[in-house]
């Protein structure tokens, strides 16, 4: 119906509103149903502006309980006192149906904008029965996504006294008693285009219509989450996907868009290197729905190995975490994926320089829904093109190759246990063949990385009060080298390996929450990997050599059981505003013989000061394996003790606004039995001992980390990190010295803007400290070796310059009745800034130079959505 | 499980090291490239003296007396060639500086004409500095880590001043020191020799030549010329030690070889190593030399044993169209 604002005669009918949205473009991603309207009630107009014929938009954050009704309205757009209490005393009445999160019933806020609008009153009254009327039904949906729209009015052109319809939950309608012929069919619904379709109905017959709206507004929808976090902590920074997926610079890759959080230290070029709180990638668990991964980015800084799709959330924990996580030193990063929408068959395409990929969910019956992606690269055909290779210099050819798919299915049975399956895989294949008419000794280099995973999810209530999780998981890994050339003379001699590592894990979890204030977890974590290595490689011969050591060919074949178990146990009491979160972990892990037992204690506090303000403490220990290699009989050390690590951590929350909100946190953690390696010696007894790797590492890293947020909303979401931080090593016979990463101040700002339903910007800027170097304060020759040597100072008695760099992304959207076709541009270095990334010496170290980081890197990109 | 996954990330670093390196690397001179004052190399004549002496029930060494040894630099200053070399000699606790720290011992300088400046370690010490350097093998022993176990060792660092504009040079040797055995130290460590050059044919590998010590190397510009070490009968040694787990091996020496030219020339590698036994000829340990302009330079081939030995040898090539 054409909105006409006249100065009618007012009647309930005269008032419409704009229903809640049950799908928005910006897409909460924990949100598995969103809520509908069930009960609406209609707002009183104010008489003055009736009579005036003014009409208005109130714009309104509402809190909608678990159940569906109405906890809380607050007015985020006002239009004047007398339409805001309108709106509130009305909104306040509604009812809806439940919102899901995770399939699980959910309190969530949505943005709800009351339309205060004054029909045209129909002039004639409605004509007589017609014999031969008949009935249209059919559905409204939403261009481009195709999903139903409720609450949408349904309407006959030019027919007077012809009933109009109201679209369902499902989007149908029917309209009863249409006169037959040729008629025109429209719909309208606030935020929406108008449309319509010719409907041609035989006398007393029927007709079925499907219409698509498409938005003229931009919507919103945030979900918030107050059920049960199992994996809560004071640290967790999370992201929803739609807050991830377009942030500059991350090449279309939402959890490379993690590294803009505070505690994340800048990685070399594009290298998605975690580097937490001064903490090398190892020290920072990786996981995926709580399992275990061993990869999360394809090689040469290529995206992650699940895609943007997949994607539902990503909690990261720069430390403090609960006992829920274990076996690592310092952070935790769990990506959750996503299920399939169970709203019909949904797709999206996407192609651009690097890559292409296609991911299609749907339902399957009502209570299964099924989701699948697949992705591969090309960049082997682009790279060589930029690549050296001309006769003087030799030919040098990159040939990086890597895929990975998804596969999750989601059923619900009768008894309401959920059951969810997630297969899921990725393969890296990188070769680099060095050949010319200079070089005498070929290089190749072949490597390969591929990991196969299933994981499973099994929910089930035991009770009203007590919830059973358990999470089998299965895998193979295979990581394989081959060399030749590598290294010189004979070194240049055919090398390689192959690892075959089979992994079974079991997680499982009693959730209890007997009392309100109450709830415990109690839960296992079993991982068993079983690697069986086959090698020939060239090593150099452990021996008191002058000079350059001597080379030997070895063969290995070792198969290296490695069992971990843990047990955990967890309560969360709430006494009044004080959050208490005392945890306790046990590990007991196995590798040759060798048996390590570890207790780590863990206790979090969060006090809720005022509503907005709550203070948070928390402190920990926490232990970590050394690496496979490093107890491998004959390579290392089977003898090696657990890595150890304190956390300790003070913080402040802080809600300025309904869309602003801050966090303050201040840490500190402290490493000691780190894993080195170290030189042989002769004991008091004469005899030689080498250990080749010794538990003398120590380490320590405290700062700061502030995050301001503005809540993703329809036009404007954004956040701005700064960390300020010390983070630094100490290895055997040697000072305290900076971490290789340290980089005291590190800022981050991402803002994001939609300005019109088909654009959506956004921006990043950077800066953060130079990496520490050491200053070279001498060099002479080395004639044992045949290089220089320098004297250097302590690792941070320099830095390199200052990293600054700012990233833009432009995406329209066009949106056609079955599909919607976006283009994206993502620059990074806007500025064309040289940034260095190694500082780099002559070979007797007299003049300096640098490698920096990328020049301005446009990428373009094409994705299609149905 | 992390076990190999670590050696193939580093290979793939590596890779991609590589390639952005060969991309992006700042044009620095090659090192293989002398265009100033170079101290090449440093022999010691034996590479492993022998030293008497009683080690206490601490370990404590008391020397009473030391093997001499002939200390010979060799010298590069395509600037200088024919003036002559200033060079100081300093010993020290062997350290992971780059020079010797300030509780060194300066012996007396030797001034020669380059390239090759000798002498005599017994005859550069002064005064009471005999007793020094006795207290500095005891020294050397306390701080080594394996207790002197294999060899005394102490870092010689020479100075070299030939007044070339980019100053005095240092380099560094290890000094290795044995005691004394009734056997007669049977794997004592010697000098390889160095008797020239062999020269391949690139194509099919085979020696179409052979150069002596200071025979000239005659090139075309833009063709290419393989190079191989000939080495004197026994310089690759083999030998009887113990590993670092304790355990009696019998070894044989690995060379290794590093190249050096003046400007001109023009190597595809800077370094190359000894086939391991059992492993052919080249291809493997082939250096690939050719003049990159019409004239004439040096060239130089230093030899090393992996256990302190060292030799070279020198040859002047001349390049024609």
């Amino acid at each position: 119906m054409i909105l006409l604002a006249l100065l009618l005669a007012f009647t309930p009918d005269g008032v419409r509103e704009a229903p809640p949205q049950p799908k928005s473009e910006v897409r909460a991603p924990q949100l598995t149903k969103p809520p509908a309207l069930a009960d609406f009630v209609p707002a009183v107009y104010p008489p003055d502006k009736l009579l005036a014929g003014v009409m208005a938009d109130v714009g309104c954050t509402v809190d909608i309980d678990a159940k569906g009704a109405v906890a809380q309205v607050l007015i985020a757009q006002s239009a004047g006192d007398d339409f805001d209490r309108a709106a509130l005393v009305a909104i306040q009445k509604f009812r809806f149906s439940p919102a899901e999160i995770d399939g699980v019933p959910a309190a969530v806020r949505i943005r709800y904008v009351y339309h205060f609008v004054l029909e045209k009153k129909a002039d004639a009254p409605p004509p007589e029965s017609d014999p031969d009327a008949g009935s249209i039904t059919g559905q409204v949906r939403e261009a481009g996504t195709r999903n139903p729209l409720a609450a949408a009015e349904v309407f006959v052109k030019g027919a007077a006294g012809v009933p109009t319809a109201s679209t369902g939950a499902d989007g149908r309608f029917v309209l009863p008693k249409v006169p037959a012929g040729k008629v025109r069919v429209a719909v309208s619904l606030a935020g929406y285009e108008e449309a319509s379709a010719k409907v041609e109905l035989a006398k007393r017959g029927s007709a079925e219509v499907t219409l698509y709206l498409r938005r003229k507004e931009v919507f919103e929808l945030s979900a918030t989450v107050t059920g049960d976090r199992p994996k809560e902590a004071p640290t967790r920074r999370s992201l929803s996907q739609a807050e991830l997926r377009n942030v500059p610079g991350s090449l279309n890759d939402p959890i490379r868009a993690v590294q803009n959080l505070p505690g994340l230290a800048r990685a070399p070029f594009l290298s998605g290197a975690l580097l937490v709180r001064g903490s090398p990638p190892a020290d920072t668990g990786i996981y995926l729905d709580g399992d275990k991964i061993p990869l999360l980015f394809h090689f040469l800084g290529g995206p992650s190995i699940l895609p943007e799709q997949m994607l539902e959330r990503i909690d990261f924990y720069p430390g403090g975490y609960g006992a829920y996580y274990g076996r690592n030193l310092t952070a935790a990063i769990d990506v959750a994926s996503r299920g399939g929408e169970g709203t019909g068959l949904h797709g999206q395409a996407s192609v651009d320089l690097l890559q292409a990929a296609v991911f299609v969910e749907t339902p399957l019956g009502d209570r299964t829904r099924a989701a699948f992606s697949l992705r591969r690269s090309y960049i082997d055909t682009l790279l060589p093109l930029f690549l050296p290779n001309d006769p003087k210099s030799g030919t040098t050819s990159v040939v990086p190759v890597y895929y990975d798919y998804q596969a999750r299915l989601d059923h619900r049975l009768e008894t309401g246990d959920q059951l969810s399956l997630l297969l899921f895989g990725s393969d890296d294949n990188l070769a680099l063949v060095q050949t010319g008419p200079k070089l005498a000794q070929p290089l190749s280099v072949d490597s390969h990385i591929g990991f196969h995973r299933l994981h499973g999810t099994w929910k089930h209530a035991l009770g009203t009060d007590l919830q059973l999780v358990v999470s089998p998981a299965l895998g193979i890994a295979t990581t394989s080298f081959s060399t030749s050339g590598t290294g010189q003379g004979t070194f240049g001699g055919a090398q390689s390996g192959h690892l075959d590592d089979l992994a079974a894990g079991l997680r499982g979890e009693l959730r209890w929450a007997p009392r309100a204030w109450l709830q415990v977890r109690a839960g296992t974590d079993t991982l068993y990997d079983r690697g069986k290595i086959v090698a020939d490689v060239v090593t150099t011969q452990q021996l008191a050599t002058v000079g350059l050591g001597i080379p030997e060919s070895i063969h290995v074949e070792q198969t290296i059981p490695y069992q971990q178990y843990g047990e955990y146990l967890e309560a969360d009491l709430k006494l009044g505003p004080v959050q208490l979160v005392p945890g306790l972990r046990l590990d007991q892990v196995h590798w040759t013989q060798v048996t390590r037992l570890t207790v780590d204690p863990r206790l979090w506090v969060r006090w809720e000061v005022t509503p907005d303000d709550a203070l948070k403490a928390y402190a920990g220990t926490y232990h970590q394996s050394p690496s496979a290699t490093q107890v491998l009989p004959g390579l290392g050390n089977p003898k090696l003790d657990l890595q150890s690590a304190a956390q300790f951590g003070i913080g402040w929350d802080r809600r300025f606004s309904d869309l602003w909100s801050g966090t303050l946190d201040l840490f500190y953690n402290r490493k000691w039995d780190l894993v080195r390696a170290v030189k042989a010696q002769t004991l008091a007894d004469g005899t030689v001992q080498n250990l080749l790797f010794d538990n003398v590492g120590r380490g320590r890293a405290f700062g700061l980390e502030l995050l301001v947020r503005r809540e993703i909303t329809a036009s404007i979401y954004g956040w701005l990190s700064y960390t300020l931080s010390k983070a630094e090593v100490i290895q055997p016979d040697k000072p305290w010295q900076a971490f290789q990463f340290d980089q005291p101040h590190i800022f981050t700002l991402v803002v994001g803007w939609r300005p019109s339903v088909g654009w959506e910007l956004s921006s990043r800027f950077r800066y953060t400290s130079g990496n520490p170097t050491s200053a070279v304060l001498y060099a002479s020759f080395n004639t044992d070796e045949g290089r220089w040597d320098p004297e250097r100072g302590d690792l941070g008695s320099a830095r390199s310059p200052s990293f600054l760099q700012l990233d833009a992304r432009a995406q329209y959207t066009w949106t056609w009745d079955l599909f919607r076709l976006s283009l994206y541009l993502d620059v990074q270095n806007l500025t064309n800034r040289s940034n260095e990334e190694f500082h780099l010496w002559d070979y007797r170290y007299r003049q300096e130079g640098s490698i920096t980081g990328l020049p301005v890197l446009p990428t373009l990109g094409l994705q299609g959505t149905w | 499980m992390r076990t190999l996954r670590t050696l193939a990330l580093g290979l793939i670093a590596l890779a991609a090291a590589a390639t952005l390196l060969g991309a992006c690397t700042p044009s620095f001179q090659p090192a293989d490239t002398v265009v100033d004052l170079r101290v090449l190399g440093i022999k010691a004549d034996p590479p492993e003296a022998l030293v008497d002496g009683t080690a206490d029930a601490n370990g404590t060494l008391t020397v009473t007396g030391v093997e001499d040894v002939t200390v010979t630099a060799l010298l590069a200053d395509p600037l200088h060639d024919t003036g002559t070399a200033s060079v100081l000699p300093t010993v020290c606790l062997p350290s992971d500086g780059a020079r010797c720290g300030p509780s060194a011992i300066d012996l007396s300088s030797v001034v020669g004409p380059p390239p090759e400046v000798s002498f005599s370690l017994a005859h550069q010490i002064k005064g009471d500095q005999l007793a020094a350097l006795q207290s500095l093998l005891a020294a050397a022993v306390k701080d080594d880590k394996l207790k002197g176990l294999f060899g005394v060792k102490v870092q010689l660092m020479l100075s070299v001043d030939t007044q070339d504009p980019a100053g005095i040079q240092t380099a560094l040797k290890t000094l290795v020191f044995s005691p004394r055995r009734p056997d007669g130290n049977p794997n004592k460590n010697h000098n390889p020799t160095a008797l020239g050059l062999k020269l391949i044919e690139l194509n099919n590998h085979t020696e179409t030549g052979r150069l002596a010590p200071g025979e000239t190397l005659l090139l075309k510009l833009g063709v290419q010329v393989g190079l191989r070490p000939l080495l004197g009968a026994g310089s690759i040694e083999e030998y009887d030690t113990y590993d670092l787990q304790g355990k009696l091996v019998h070894l044989r020496e690995g060379l290794s070889w590093s190249f050096y030219t003046t400007e001109g020339g023009d190597l595809d590698r800077s370094a190359a190593d000894e086939p391991l036994a059992g492993v052919g000829d080249p291809p493997a340990g082939l250096v690939r030399f050719e003049a990159a302009r019409a004239g004439q330079g040096t060239l130089w081939a230093v030899v090393r044993d992996g256990r302190g030995g060292t030799s070279w040898t020198r040859h002047p090539w001349k390049a024609t169209p």
